[in-house]
């Protein structure tokens, strides 16, 4: 482990590389940013809250990045005391888990210690953090990025991955080549149709000291792909494959992966269309074939759903099954021109959606090996075939329309196909079937201040049956946002009626902003790779600040 | 100089590929220990009676269990939200030891498990499928300590009287602690099993249940901070078995463990009846 990679970095900036004495003038310049979340608990048996020992619990980070020519250092202080209900436990404690140094000149660049990075989509290599969810993956090790030819770009890295204040087992390796023919062949500069066609590879090691398997130590991944654009439209692939890797994702089969990623689109004024299909096979990869939740994910595979930021729209929301789906995604974007029948005076805006998920075809390898059987090949599966059970499918429809000067509303129609069983990896509940309607109207009432109402309606006959939500947010631009919103289970023969009722008032000055809030949240209970979740329900204040500089 | 620098790197890394040929299971061939003292694995299983995956952990239990013997001894803690009884699962498993551990370990998941209390990527927790690697890497190494329990157990008033004799195989120069717990087998009760369809299989068999910390969550202190090879230490304790736990089904496990940094160097295991 690298105790001090900064001085390690400097150490080599002034010997190894002979960068001495190259340009790092200029003013040095100090950035950052942090965030400071905290709840208290307190017990509600109405919705099944408890408190905590600690009364109070707390997530908090900082950012320090140092600037300085083509130099730039940078370290990130966390602290969970201790971690707020819903997170990873394991997170108890403080520590500097993310501190880099990095060097960049026209031609390369250079980076020991922490970072992120992703090659093409993402499907054998992506590293990233999301605070919210608690997910950071982070690389530390080295990375080596150049250009040795105008629009050819080489990335090579070796790194062991984040896990808590620590690091994983596994050491990822990985090269990724991308060449711009419209960049690199002057004869193509001046082409419409613009091309760029990339190619992965990426290996893990992790020790095999498993007393029952035998299993690979170094598993490899490639995937290749290429992007072509032509004025409005945009054609985007990516394939990738895997070999044998047994893991807690896949039940230790010994099955080979496989991905495939195509998204097109159509785009001009006031038109848009979106395509775009998913097949995947086997694909988790993660620095530690015992990791679980998600921790230590080498890749990642996207979800072919589009994401809403409301409520209800993310009751049911759809989780990518790594271990086999295939996925068709469809979107119409229109715009009704002003002044036209049903444009009116500011045009409208409306969009229809469609997905649809299922599983993939697996087929028994013989009559004595069940699909998934631990310590065999699994199962067979031919490329690209769509299997018969559905996870998850949606229709949705979008409108945004200004009315007036001072009205703005959004409606939004979805209707939910939700396997619950695949998607929270568990049994027993089956489909769960569900209308969601969204009414969102904002008043201006003045330049600076404007009333927003949401309503919110989940309409199902299945778990726990009907919801109504309604927000009411009052805000003075640009200091001060005060809402209060209220989420109503109606409850059925499973479940009692339950009321989470939530305010807060936000101020925001200068690049910092302060929120205090009270109020309910509702439990849920998630499972990914063999190991279950519960988020309990909580009732308490929050407190949150976070600050830019 | 770049591009013979990426080239070299391209061609080092696709060497980096296993391809794992059948067959994927080793090939064990059992070695009879006949030292008077082995080294012993102590595995703290987190689950709970309406934790769907968590029967896969028990499995793995068994399956070390037929690996290693008498080597591997468990407890089975309930903890945690899918141990809270509900009308379906009325039995109440949680312990105030199993709790305390659980909010110690940092369990947030199930099912999830501590060996030994050794440690990886600074955290003790792993999930069930790695537990195979470290408790045949901690069964490698040379036993530190051995103990022999001797159990005598009074029907009339329950009274499980417990003498752990505790030899030094090496010296020791560090506090260490001793743990008296009482674990009971073969409970039959409701459990959650995701693998099956329903889901409620009415009749599980419980085994190595957690019931009791004799003398605390974390133990006692042994009375020397210091013991030299082949000193003797004898640790005794009584306790008086609650009437719904079967005394035939009851084990007593003792364990020493570091207080530096919890490592457990060795367990042990015997029926208290």
């Amino acid at each position: 482990m690298m105790r001090h990679p900064l001085l390690a970095a400097g150490l080599l900036l002034l010997s190894g590389l002979g960068l001495k004495g190259q340009d790092i003038s200029g003013e040095g310049q100090l950035h950052g940013n942090f965030q400071i979340d905290m709840q208290s608990y307190t017990e509600d048996s109405s919705i099944g809250a408890t408190k905590v020992p600690e009364y109070v619990l707390m997530n908090a980070y900082g950012n320090f990045v140092y600037t300085k020519g083509g130099f730039t250092a940078g370290v990130r202080y966390e602290a969970y005391l201790n971690t707020m209900l819903g997170y990873d436990a394991k997170y108890n404690g403080q520590g500097i888990p993310h501190k880099f140094a990095s060097y960049k000149t026209d031609e390369y660049e250079i980076t020991a210690g922490s970072f992120y990075e992703q090659f093409g989509s993402g499907l054998v290599l992506r590293s990233y953090e999301e605070k919210t969810l608690g997910i950071d993956n982070a690389f530390n090790g080295f990375r080596i990025k150049g250009s040795p030819y105008k629009g050819i770009n080489l990335t090579g890295l070796v790194g062991k991955q984040r896990y808590f204040f620590d690091l994983g087992q596994g050491i990822v390796r990985g090269v990724d080549g991308e060449i711009n023919f419209n960049e690199t062949f002057t004869k193509l500069s001046a082409k419409k149709t613009m091309i760029t066609i990339g190619g992965s590879f990426v290996s893990k090691f992790q020790a095999d000291k498993d007393p029952v398997y035998n299993l690979p130590e170094n598993v490899g991944a490639a995937a290749g792909r290429m992007n072509i654009q032509n004025g409005p439209f945009a054609f985007m692939s990516e394939y990738a494959y895997k070999i044998n890797d047994p893991s807690s994702d896949n039940n230790y089969i010994y099955k080979d992966g496989q991905a495939m990623l195509v998204n097109t689109s159509y785009s001009k004024k006031g038109l848009g269309i979106l395509l775009a299909a998913k097949w995947l096979d086997n694909m988790s990869y993660r620095s530690d074939r015992n990791a679980t939740i998600t921790n230590l994910q080498i890749n990642y595979l996207p979800a072919i759903n589009k994401p809403y930021t409301w409520a209800m729209s993310n009751m049911y929301p759809f989780a990518t099954q790594a271990n086999g789906e295939f996925g068709l995604q469809g979107e119409i974007m229109y715009k009704f021109k002003k002044e036209s029948l049903l444009g009116g005076k500011y045009g409208t805006n409306v969009t229809l959606g469609y997905c649809r998920v299922t599983d993939i075809e697996k087929k028994q390898i013989n009559d004595t090996i069940a699909i998934s059987e631990p310590g065999t090949l699994g199962y067979s599966s031919d490329f690209a075939t769509m299997g018969s059970n559905r996870y998850y499918e949606e229709i949705s429809f979008e409108v945004n329309k200004k009315i007036n000067s001072s009205l703005i509303t959004t409606f939004l129609y979805q209707n939910i196909s939700y396997n619950y069983d695949i998607l929270r990896g568990m049994t027993g509940h089956g489909m769960v079937y569900a209308h969601v309607a969204v009414a969102d109207v904002t008043w201006k009432m003045s330049k600076t201040k404007a009333l927003r109402l949401e309503q919110e309606y989940l309409i199902s006959k299945q778990d726990h049956g009907n919801w109504v939500m309604y927000l009411l947010e009052y805000s003075v631009a640009p200091k001060w946002f005060i809402t209060i919103w209220d989420q109503y289970n109606l409850g059925n023969d499973h479940y009692e009626a339950k009321n989470y009722l939530t305010g807060s008032v936000a101020f925001i000055h200068k690049g910092s902003r302060f929120q205090v809030g009270y109020g309910r949240q509702r439990e849920g209970v998630i499972c990914v790779g063999g190991v279950c979740r519960n988020v309990p329900a909580s009732n308490g204040f929050i407190l949150s600040i976070s600050s830019t500089f | 100089m770049l591009k013979y620098v990426s080239f070299a790197i391209i061609v080092l890394l696709f060497a980096s590929c296993d391809k794992v040929q059948e067959p994927f299971l080793e090939n064990h061939s059992q070695n009879i220990d006949t030292a008077t003292y082995v080294k012993k694995v102590l595995i703290e299983d987190f689950t709970g009676a309406r934790c769907g995956n968590c029967p896969r952990s028990h499995e793995k239990i068994e399956e070390l269990g037929e690996l290693y013997g008498d080597k591997v001894i468990a407890i089975a803690i309930h903890s945690g939200y899918f141990a809270i009884p509900t009308a379906d699962y009325p039995a109440d498993y949680r312990t105030t030891a199993g709790n305390e551990l659980t909010t110690f370990f940092g369990v947030t998941e199930y099912p999830n498990g501590v060996i030994n209390r050794v440690q990886d990527a600074g955290q003790y927790l792993q999930a069930y499928t790695a537990w195979g690697s470290t408790v045949s890497a901690e069964l490698a190494l040379a036993p530190e300590l051995g103990i022999k329990i001797t159990n005598s157990y009074n029907s009339t008033n329950r009274t499980v009287s417990i003498s752990a004799d505790v030899k030094f195989l090496t010296s020791i120069d560090e506090q260490l602690k001793i743990c008296f717990y009482i674990t009971e087998d073969s409970i039959v009760s409701p459990q959650t099993d995701y693998s099956l369809t329903p889901n409620k299989v009415d009749n599980y068999v419980h085994m190595h249940m957690l019931r009791t910390a004799v003398n605390g969550t974390w133990g006692e202190s042994l009375p020397l901070a210091s013991y030299a090879l082949g000193e003797t230490v004898n640790v005794s304790r009584s306790y008086v078995l609650n009437p719904v736990w079967n005394e035939n089904h009851c084990h007593v496990i003792v364990y020493l463990y570091k207080e530096s940094d919890n490592v457990i160097l060795q367990a042990e295991e015997k029926k208290v009846n």
